[in-house]
């Protein structure tokens, strides 16, 4: 059970198999044994969730007293306890009788056999074959309804695992026990099985389910795996840790890991389900040249390599460094994106070199590296455990960060006050206390409103501003118009509103703010993230368990992309291309004077591609085409490259541009780190080989680099592979704040969270400890954080605010997920158009109905979604579906700091679509209409 | 000694001082006027912890079925800290045999809420919910007008007389069940009055720290209310005068039978019904005197003590004393609810068993593998021996796995399994020679089965 110890309680003093044995008051006689090493069995316990004490395995004897449940009883002190006796054996062997007698015991035949907790507990007390007679009475169908839950009434033994996990982990309470005695069954919903009842489809019923009666396809088809290897998720920035089960080369199916530290257990149907793309028959595996005729020929490695070697070196000598730009992947290791822009810098000798948190999270590691000095994250995800108040800034966890998400919910349903701002209706916004649902846009107007109300009301820390803070005397006067009813105004809420929630988040006393794309990604994304900063720091909510300033990153490995230097204008650990001190420790090790030019931010990328002073791009596994904002431009230059090479596991938008195509590999077939959410530096570890005709990406650009003639030094000579841990230390030595990391202390630790300052360094969970922060004076910057018009409103033509996101099923452009049998379930089948009940009307749409969403910058077609989950005035749609372009529609403002796009407001106007205007067929295609 | 003066029966009729025929709803003026809340008022002048105390002293147990001590459960508590704390009342009356609590409520509810306020005001409970039976109808609709009353008259609500706790109008509510036995289980009830399954709790914590949403809570029954408004009006001393006290030698710290109790009896006896008496009163003089002696001039054969989750009186044990001592006199599980159910020597004690196991099977919540499961298996197995398919080895296994399941071997988390353990055990006990002459002759027919084992 995740519990924290209460500090205060009393020791007891107690024996265990007449052993004297010592823990804190309330510790139970189950979690006492297990820290001598002794066990007993159960069959309903988890220590991922509340003990339950109904299978009544675990009994221990107490002497003078009656036999108890050790799960749940608490231990008493000088109590003496048998955890074995032929009395217990007896009671656990008549249990055990009792299931068995009403269970298939049909052993061979079934996926559970051989890790089957009923099976070995009869082997335990000597079960051979129960003596009641006429057994089996329960034999219901099986539900084979799921794409990936199965369940088998006949075999489940009532400990009520699943449900609990789904109310107590997941927090969907999608499950429950119905009937009564000898009657009961699990049921899904109102018994309407999983789908209607809403289940999320994570997985963790399956996971809890001690036999086979809830299971998965992948251990009926494989069985028994061979082989387990504890890696992190590619998906979201959570970072889960998950147990990849491989039988013969081939992943059998992928569990969360106990163990592991950002995901205790738990993980979303993406992590755990969506993982069959790995071994997809469309994953590209060859590389690919494109003919004169625009088509691809088939190629080798060898000439496809060579080809861009020489290529590459045309360029720069005839262009000069200008003449070349790399975009790195947040979805590759660290490793991978500190190599690609180490060839970037040394190779190329270009700062050009940029990856997608651009097109999310740059805001937040920009605000957040100028006021506290550190571009990250405050706090870590254990801490919204401690927090009394949480306010979710812009950010739908869970859905898009769902095992994130499922903690803040029980954080919540244990008492813990929410705030949200977000014109979205959330999940989370239904659970809230206070819910701002502020028109797309007027982020920063609020936020400077709650501001003025705490300075205005006093809720504010005199003292911690005075010890802790510089500009505040500047802030306090520039939030003084700055009034709940100008924000009001702008946001079109209640002013009131803004005040209640100002008071909610100063009463605290430990509030954390946490945010999301819906910040950085809504134009002024870095005033807003400065305006939350100011509310921590103001009312001296940082550095201490609970509190903090979190932004919650998109994908898997944004913030290691960013850590390790994959930006233009920084080095690793952020620290500026033109700081001498970097300079010269990049000069040392690299061998080479570091490039000094202006490096390209994405978008810059694309306009100079546009000017044509940029030649030739390399683009690591980021579908630009498809999930940049403002898809004609960046076709547009990407078109007018000389020379582009994309490194892609499938084909997709930006690869169908390039002259080579070159396979990559996927993270399960790979070693490396992801650094996750909360800093967290974690191991990706070779789950299976590459597929035949791919290449690990890393090695990919060393080759290239190799055959360009530079020695990056991270191999062991021409031709061999790179050695990750090589490049780790390498970076780490490079990396002030990651200096103590290395593989040797990840395979010991499990995981680091920087800041590590050397090699005895344990990691920082709260960074800013007791007020004082990273930047060189240790103060915290107040920084004035005037509003601004967002870059596009709505007028008589396009009179709705469109904002765009991710839904819980799929992934980005849906490249990986779509490819598994997670687009099997019906709510992940096709995009829609979430539109409120009241627009619709006006729009003269019902639901499912076919409409035109047009921008300003194009139109597309789509199903409209009628749901109150937006408000009247916004829409909402996803970015997974590429057929839907989604991005055609979105704007091209960007953040004035950080170029950062405003991917989530564009003004579009809705039309109902005519018979006559539908297409015959639904050809993708043919919904694009390319708008002047 | 036979009771001198009616208490709990005191306004409604019931022989030997009343005829039950001219039994009615007492209101709160007749309430009133016959000293009615006059407990209330005492209890009110005195200091909450005092009240606790004259309850302590009076050693009253509960009347719900386990005997436990009122004041000792009321002294529990955590000290307040101005949140919600509750009482519930464990009106839900289920066990077999047992319709007490339904006479309080049908004629004379203002009594138990008489209790109901002084706990409130002794414990500090803000808040009182009424747990009544799915099945009692015509009960929850004199029940609610009662409580009407009671509001009308300023014992309950804004500016009461218990004024306010917690910073909060004292408030009582009823609640009504829907028909589960498990939901008398004071946990059960809990999580029922939640709106949840109503799956009794592991414990701890216990009620009294964290009961009712999580919130401190007193759980008392319906009888051992009504008695408490009488004790705080007439004294503790007074109460204890009545009972069949402490035995000789027993020191004070072990509880005793003081008081008066309902006493229901029904089965083959010629007046079935409702009666008040001492405590230790002897099942013989309860059935001849009150029941109006067996029915038909039949021989005693057996006698469940209180309710059928006690197991039964053996044919030798017709004097047994009816009071807290009785389980260990008399080899059953206690006193119970001292719903007396009489079986004469007509009796089929298989199908009696089968009977009662059934409902054991049917009103298991199915929470714990050895309920769920045990109920399941005993209820098939007694089937199986009534129809004439049983061995002398289902006796044994039914005996056995009756002996392994239940609270107090330790292996279910409420009391259910107990009755069905106490009833199995007990009736093989002491009427073996029936069972087994059941299974002997049929083991010959079945034989094969028995070979192919
Ligand atoms: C299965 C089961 C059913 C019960 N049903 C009732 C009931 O219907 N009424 C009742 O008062 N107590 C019932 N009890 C006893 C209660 O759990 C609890 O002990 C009682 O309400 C406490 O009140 P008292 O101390 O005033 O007796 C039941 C117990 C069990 C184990
Ligand atoms: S898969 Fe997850 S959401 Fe669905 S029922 Fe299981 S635990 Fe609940
Ligand atoms: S389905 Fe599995 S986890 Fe759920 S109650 Fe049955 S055995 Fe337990
Ligand atoms: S997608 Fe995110 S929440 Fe889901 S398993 Fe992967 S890391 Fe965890
Ligand atoms: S003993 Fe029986 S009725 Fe009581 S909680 Fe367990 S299963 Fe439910
Ligand atoms: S593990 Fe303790 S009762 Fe099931």
């Amino acid at each position: 059970m995740i519990t924290k110890a209460d500090p205060l309680a009393q020791t007891l003093t107690f024996k265990i198999d007449g052993k004297a044995v010592q823990a804190p008051a309330g510790t139970t006689i189950l979690t006492a044994l297990r820290s001598i090493g002794k066990e007993v069995p159960t069959l309903c316990y988890s220590d991922r969730m509340q003990p339950y004490g109904a299978c009544r395995t675990c009994l221990v004897e107490v002497e003078g007293r009656k036999p108890v449940a050790s799960c749940h009883t608490p231990v008493a002190a000088d109590a003496s306890y048998k955890t074995h006796s032929p009395l217990l054996t007896r009671l656990r062997k008549n249990i055990t009788e009792l299931i068995a007698s009403d269970h298939p015991l049909e052993c061979l035949d079934c996926t559970a056999n051989g890790r089957c907790d009923l099976q070995s507990l009869a082997q335990e007390v000597g079960l051979r074959t129960p003596r009641y007679e006429n057994a089996r009475t329960h034999n219901p169908p099986k539900d084979d309804s799921h794409p990936f839950i199965k369940l088998e009434m006949a075999k489940c033994i009532g400990c009520g695992k699943c449900a609990r996990a789904c109310d107590e982990v997941q927090g969907s309470f999608i499950l429950g026990m119905s009937g009564r005695g000898y009657d009961v069954k699990v049921i899904a919903g109102n018994d309407t099985g999983f789908e209607k009842a809403d289940c999320v489809s994570c997985g963790q019923c399956v996971f809890e389910c001690p036999v086979a009666a809830l299971e998965e396809p992948g251990t009926r088809l494989f069985g028994l795996p061979d082989t387990t290897v504890i890696t992190t998720c590619s998906y979201c920035g959570v970072g889960c840790s998950l147990n990849v089960n491989v039988k013969d080369g081939s992943v059998v199916n992928i569990e969360p890991n106990p163990q592991g530290s950002a995901n205790l257990g738990h993980t979303c149907v993406k992590g755990r389900f969506a993982h069959q793309f790995a071994h997809s028959k469309d994953r590209l595996h060859t590389p690919l040249i494109k003919k004169p005729d625009g088509g691809f020929r088939e190629a080798s490695w060898d000439e496809a390599l060579d080809l861009i070697a020489t290529k590459f070196n045309e360029i720069k000598k005839k262009y000069g460094p200008a003449g070349f730009a790399a975009i790195s992947s947040s979805r590759c290791t660290n490793e991978e994106n500190y190599l690609m822009q180490k060839f970037a810098r040394v190779v190329m000798g270009t700062n050009s070199i940029d990856n997608c948190s651009r097109v999310c999270h740059s805001p937040s590691a920009y605000a957040l590296g100028q006021a506290l000095g550190t571009g990250a994250g405050t706090n870590s995800f254990q801490d919204v455990a401690e927090s009394d108040v949480i306010m979710i800034v812009g950010a739908n966890p869970t859905e898009a960060h769902p095992v994130f998400g499922a903690r803040i919910k029980q954080a919540v349903l244990k008492g813990c006050k929410l705030i949200i701002l977000d014109p979205r209706n959330t999940e989370l916004a239904k659970l809230s206390d206070l819910h701002i649902p502020l028109r797309p846009g007027s982020n920063v107007a609020v936020i400077n409103a709650m501001q003025h109300v705490l300075v205005k009301e006093n809720l504010i820390d005199p003292d911690f501003i005075a010890k802790h803070t510089e500009g505040f005397t500047q802030l306090k006067a520039e939030l003084e118009p700055c009034t709940p009813e100008w924000a009001a105004e702008i946001a079109a809420v209640d002013p009131d509103l803004i005040r209640r929630a100002a008071r909610l988040y100063a009463s605290g006393k430990a509030a954390q703010v946490l945010w999301g794309l819906g910040v950085t990604e809504a134009g002024h994304g870095s005033n807003a993230v400065f305006g939350m900063i100011n509310m921590a720091v103001m009312t001296g909510n940082i550095g201490r368990p609970g509190t903090g300033t979190n932004p919650i990153r998109g994908q898997n490995n944004v913030q290691g992309a960013s850590d390790v230097g994959a930006l233009p204008n920084v080095f690793s650990d952020y620290r500026s291309v033109t700081d001498p001190e970097a300079r010269a420790d990049h000069r040392r090790v690299w061998g080479i004077e570091p490039p000094s030019d202006k490096g390209l931010r994405i978008p810059d990328m694309f306009d100079a591609a546009h000017h044509g002073t940029l030649k030739a791009m390399y683009i690591l596994a980021e579908d630009v085409a498809q999930s940049d904002p403002n898809t004609t431009h960046v076709v547009g230059a990407l078109e007018s490259l000389e020379f582009l090479v994309v490194q892609e596991i499938f084909m997709n938008e930006t690869a169908k541009l390039a002259d080579v195509i070159l396979p990559g590999t996927t993270f399960l077939e790979k070693e490396g780190t992801f650094v996750n959410s909360d800093r967290r530096i974690q191991r990706v570890r070779q789950a299976i080989d590459p597929r035949p005709g791919t290449r690990i990406d890393g090695d990919i650009i060393n080759t290239i680099a190799r055959r360009m003639g530079v020695d990056l030094g991270v191999d062991a000579g021409p031709g061999t592979p790179i050695d990750p841990s090589k490049i780790m230390d390498e970076l780490a030595h490079l990396t002030p704040k990651w200096a103590g990391v290395s593989y040797e202390r990840l395979e010991k630790m499990g995981f680091i969270q920087w800041p590590c300052y050397d090699k005895d360094h344990p990691g920082t969970e709260i960074v800013h400890l007791g007020g004082e922060t990273l930047r060189p004076n240790h103060l915290a910057k107040l920084t004035i954080t005037p509003w601004q018009e967002p870059g596009e409103l709505p007028d008589k033509e396009y009179p709705f605010m469109l904002t765009t996101g991710r839904m819980l099923f799929h992934y980005n452009v849906g490249t990986m997920t779509r490819r598994t049998d997670v687009s099997k379930l019906d709510k992940a089948k096709e995009e829609t158009l979430r539109i409120h009940p009241s627009d619709a009307r006006k729009v003269g749409v019902v639901n499912g109905e076919l409409v035109n969403v047009t921008s300003r910058r194009g139109s597309v077609q789509v199903k409209a979604q009628v749901t109150k989950a937006t408000n009247p005035g916004t829409l909402f749609m996803t970015f997974h579906f590429p057929e839907s372009r989604t991005n055609l529609l979105v704007g091209s403002a960007v953040d004035e700091f950080t170029g950062c796009p405003e991917y989530k407001i564009s003004a579009v106007r809705v039309e109902k679509v005519t018979a006559a205007a539908r297409p015959e067929t639904r050809d993708p295609a043919d919904e694009v209409q390319h708008a002047k | 000694m036979p009771l001198l003066e009616p208490v709990l029966c005191k306004r409604i009729p019931t022989a030997p001082w009343g005829d039950p025929r001219d039994r009615k709803y007492v209101n709160y003026e007749a309430f009133v006027a016959t000293g009615g809340y006059a407990g209330l008022k005492k209890a009110l002048a005195m200091e909450p912890k005092a009240v606790i105390e004259v309850v302590k002293a009076s050693e009253l147990r509960g009347r719900g079925g386990a005997g436990f001590p009122a004041g000792m459960k009321w002294s529990f508590l955590p000290p307040e800290d101005g949140k919600r704390r509750f009482l519930t009342v464990n009106a839900d009356e289920s066990e077999p045999g047992t319709f007490k609590d339904r006479m309080l409520l049908d004629f004379d509810p203002h009594l138990m809420l008489e209790g109901i306020a002084i706990c409130m005001h002794a414990c500090r409970l803000d808040t009182a919910y009424i747990y009544i039976r799915g099945e009692y109808h015509a009960q929850a609709a004199t029940l609610q007008r009662a409580i009407d009353e009671a509001y009308a008259n300023k014992i309950f609500g804004a500016g009461s007389m218990l004024g306010q706790i917690n910073g909060r109008d004292a408030e009582c509510f009823m609640h009504r069940g829907a028909g589960a036995y498990i939901c008398g289980e004071e946990t059960g009830l809990l999580e029922s009055l939640e709106g949840k399954r109503g799956w009794p709790r592991i414990k701890p914590p216990f009620p009294a720290v964290a009961g009712a949403f999580g919130r401190p809570t007193i759980i008392n029954n319906v009888e051992t209310l009504a008695i408490v408004g009488p004790i705080l009006d007439r004294g503790a001393d007074w109460f204890k005068t009545m009972g069949k006290g402490r035995a000789e030698g027993v020191p004070p710290t072990v509880p005793a039978s003081f008081g008066p109790k309902l006493f229901g009896i029904s089965g083959h006896v010629n007046t079935p019904g409702v009666f008040e008496e001492n405590l230790g009163i002897k099942c013989s003089e309860l059935i001849e005197k009150y029941g109006g002696g067996m029915r038909g001039g039949k021989k005693f054969k057996a006698a469940i003590p209180g309710g059928i989750s006690m197991g039964v009186l053996g044919t030798d044990q017709y004097h047994a004393e009816l009071d807290f001592d009785i389980g260990r006199k008399y080899a059953v599980l206690g006193l119970g609810t001292a719903g007396v159910v009489v079986m004469d020597e007509d009796t089929d004690m298989v199908k009696a068993l089968r009977n009662m196991i059934r409902f054991y099977a049917h009103e298991s919540c199915g929470q714990c593998t050895p309920c769920r499961e045990g109920t399941g298996w005993l209820s098939k197995m007694l089937h199986r021996i009534e129809a004439g398919d049983g061995t002398t080895r289902d006796l044994d296994l039914l005996s056995e796995i009756a002996g392994s399941m239940g609270a107090m071997p330790g292996t279910t988390i409420c009391g259910l399994a107990d009755g069905a353990n106490w009833a199995v055990r007990t009736m093989l006990n002491k009427f073996w020679g029936d069972f087994e002459k059941r299974v002997r002759k049929e083991r010959f027919v079945s034989l094969s089965v028995v070979g192919a084992r």
